[in-house]
């Protein structure tokens, strides 16, 4: 068997004769700690296994949160020629726009500290979270229809937001190319009820304190700075997305047959990107992402305004709003011209450097903001797109912490009095829908979010402008 | 009694593996191994029933599509199956009766899950009968 070789620091080539079939070379980043977790799982088959896939413009990238998946690695990206290439639902994966938001309010964390208990207990209470938990918002008839199309829009014109918010948003919260005739009944019927609310998983919402400055001039323009309170939500497209996922995995196994692609792993269904099947998920996709960023937009509003009712002031900046897992049209340079390929991001964030045109202006100085969400009670973490994603990943970067152990594991490992009591002692407080799933979320199931961030930070792919910890957390 | 069905790890997310003397049983344990992720299926009464019915070009197709029959009556139609009768008609179809409640307060609902995957999969003839096995996107 052919071996990883290394490129450079934290850089690795998995060699395409690693296994029979793969068309390119797969590519990770990684140190050694992050490789040695890589390989403990089925991470490498399925970063070689998405090397088969028909139109790979080049390799198959593995970021350095990277773990096994269920088809794809989560953390991988995979960039496709849209005439020869095949775009894969599987390829997104089922949280379609799962995704991470940050909030940046007025407040330092003294004019916090008294206040964290009632905070969390009002957050909880305004934003529906953990599983079976409807929205407050219920929609009539057609109106799911232009959720799906207008995304954040259709919230900021429902009064959830300003339109000030809309610049700020992966896409300005709404890919154009959405069409809610593509999604299912069943996708809307399960998505219908679901809107505006958090999830279970690795869903959260926390508040939580810049504790450390890397980047002045990028910190400046984001409008962050040290001791500040912050808001990061984290969720997706709910069981919208998910059914869309299902719909159209299904309706690719068929197009396997129909388009005569053979593949290793069923998961990975595919079909050209320019077929009926193809363009028919990527609107879907699309309407199911604007759902999340409507989603996002929602839980933004009443955040907002449990901080007006209780500290006065619900004047929370919307910093940035990034998709981890999607798939989209965009244009990279080959030698002195240009090219457009669809890149798939299956958790991985987009990670547009200084200058880029589809940076937002008041941003375009310093590169987009990546926000990288830790584990429960460890570092997220803010970061500003870098040149050598252009060159190297496709405009893209890591995604987050990266699950190191199983759910069951964790579990096992500790109870959930234990830890709370943990938490409570490094100063987080805790509120929680289910406390088993707290269990499973627990910091130690995760890489080390610091050393992915490293890695990135080191290979150029995006660059550490702020630490950020937290003091309150709500989780579904 | 033998063993119904039991957990399975998996990094990221979750799987089971059910049993079942005949074919039937083993794809109706299938279902409450589902269940079983998400509530405890001991916490729910028999008080209705919803009917499904799956068509597939294979057996792992028929597995796939059956048991996310089972996850949008849970998700979609907020009905928790506590027992199952399947009924196949060849690799290439089958009914299925769920009996259980509407899901309430009452219910504590563990976790969501997102979607049935391919990752896997497998259906095997045992010693005693048949198994299943499924891994599940939570």
């Amino acid at each position: 068997m052919a071996q990883l070789e290394s490129t450079g620091r934290y850089r690795y080539r998995l060699p395409k004769n690693f296994r029979e079939g793969m068309k390119v070379d797969g590519k990770i980043y990684a140190n050694e700690i992050l490789l040695q977790a890589i390989t403990k799982d089925q991470t490498l088959d399925q970063i070689a296994n998405v090397a088969m896939l028909p139109g790979l413009v080049s390799e198959s990238i593995a970021m350095p949160d990277a773990h096994q998946g269920y088809g794809f690695c989560i953390g991988g990206v995979a960039a496709v020629d849209p005439d020869e290439g095949v775009v894969s639902a599987g390829g997104v994966g089922f949280d379609i726009n799962c995704g991470v938001r940050l909030l940046a309010t007025p407040f330092a964390v003294a004019d916090i500290k008294p206040h964290v208990d009632r905070l969390l207990d009002e957050l909880f209470k305004a934003i529906p979270c953990g599983t079976g938990k409807e929205g407050p918002r219920k929609l009539s008839g057609k109106e799911i229809n232009d959720v799906l199309e207008n995304g954040a829009h259709w919230a900021v014109k429902n009064s959830y937001g300003e339109d000030i918010d809309l610049n700020r948003i992966e896409e300005s919260g709404k890919i154009k190319s959405a069409d809610a005739s593509e999604v299912s009944d069943r996708a809307k019927q399960r998505g219908v009820k679901q809107l505006g609310t958090l999830g279970s998983g690795n869903h959260f919402l926390e508040i939580q304190v810049v504790d450390a400055i890397f980047d002045d001039e990028a910190a400046r323009a984001f409008g962050l700075h040290r001791e500040q309170i912050v808001v990061l939500i984290h969720t997706g497209s709910r069981g919208l997305g998910h059914q869309v996922c299902t719909d159209y995995l299904d309706l690719m196994q068929k197009g396997l047959k129909k388009y005569n692609i053979s593949l290793p792993d069923r998961q990975l269904a595919c079909v050209p990107v320019r077929s009926e099947e193809g363009s028919g998920y990527l609107k879907a996709m699309a309407a199911s992402a604007n759902f999340a960023f409507a989603n996002r937009q929602m839980i933004t509003h009443w955040t907002r305004d449990v901080f007006n009712r209780i500290l006065k002031n619900g004047n929370l900046r919307l910093v940035y709003d990034v998709a981890h897992n999607i798939a989209k049209f965009e244009k990279y340079k080959w030698g002195n011209r240009e090219r457009e390929v669809l890149v798939h991001r299956k958790g991985a964030t987009r990670a547009f450097p200084k200058g880029h045109p589809d940076v937002t202006d008041e941003y375009r100085s310093v590169g987009q903001p990546v926000l990288i969400p830790g584990s429960m009670g460890t570092s997220s973490y803010v970061l500003a797109g870098a040149e050598n994603a252009m060159s190297e990943s496709y405009g893209s970067t890591c995604h987050g912490a990266g699950r190191a152990m199983s759910r069951k594991k964790a579990s096992r490992d500790i109870t959930a009095s234990d830890l709370l009591k943990q938490l409570n002692q490094k100063g987080v407080k805790v509120r929680v829908a289910s406390m088993r799933g707290l269990t499973e979320e627990q910091p130690d199931a995760y890489k080390d979010v610091e050393s992915v961030v490293d890695v990135v930070h080191e290979v150029g792919l995006s660059r550490k402008v702020a630490r950020l910890v937290p003091i309150g957390v709500i989780k579904g | 009694m033998m063993e119904t069905f039991q957990i399975l790890e998996h990094t990221a997310d979750i799987g089971f593996e059910a049993y079942g003397g005949t074919e039937p049983e083993v794809f109706a344990n299938a279902a409450i191994a589902l269940v079983s992720i998400i509530t405890d299926p001991e916490q729910i009464a028999i008080r209705g029933e919803r009917s499904i019915h799956v068509d597939a070009d294979d057996r792992e197709q028929l597995l796939v599509r059956y048991l996310n029959e089972v996850l949008y009556v849970i998700d979609g139609d907020s009905f928790l199956p506590a027992k199952a009768a399947v009924t196949l008609h060849d690799n290439q179809a089958l009914s299925a009766t769920l009996y259980g409640e509407e899901r309430t307060e009452r219910h504590d609902v563990r976790t969501d899950v997102k979607a049935i995957t391919y990752h896997q999969l497998a259906f095997q003839e045992t010693e005693t009968g048949y198994s299943i096995r499924v891994f599940v996107d939570i």
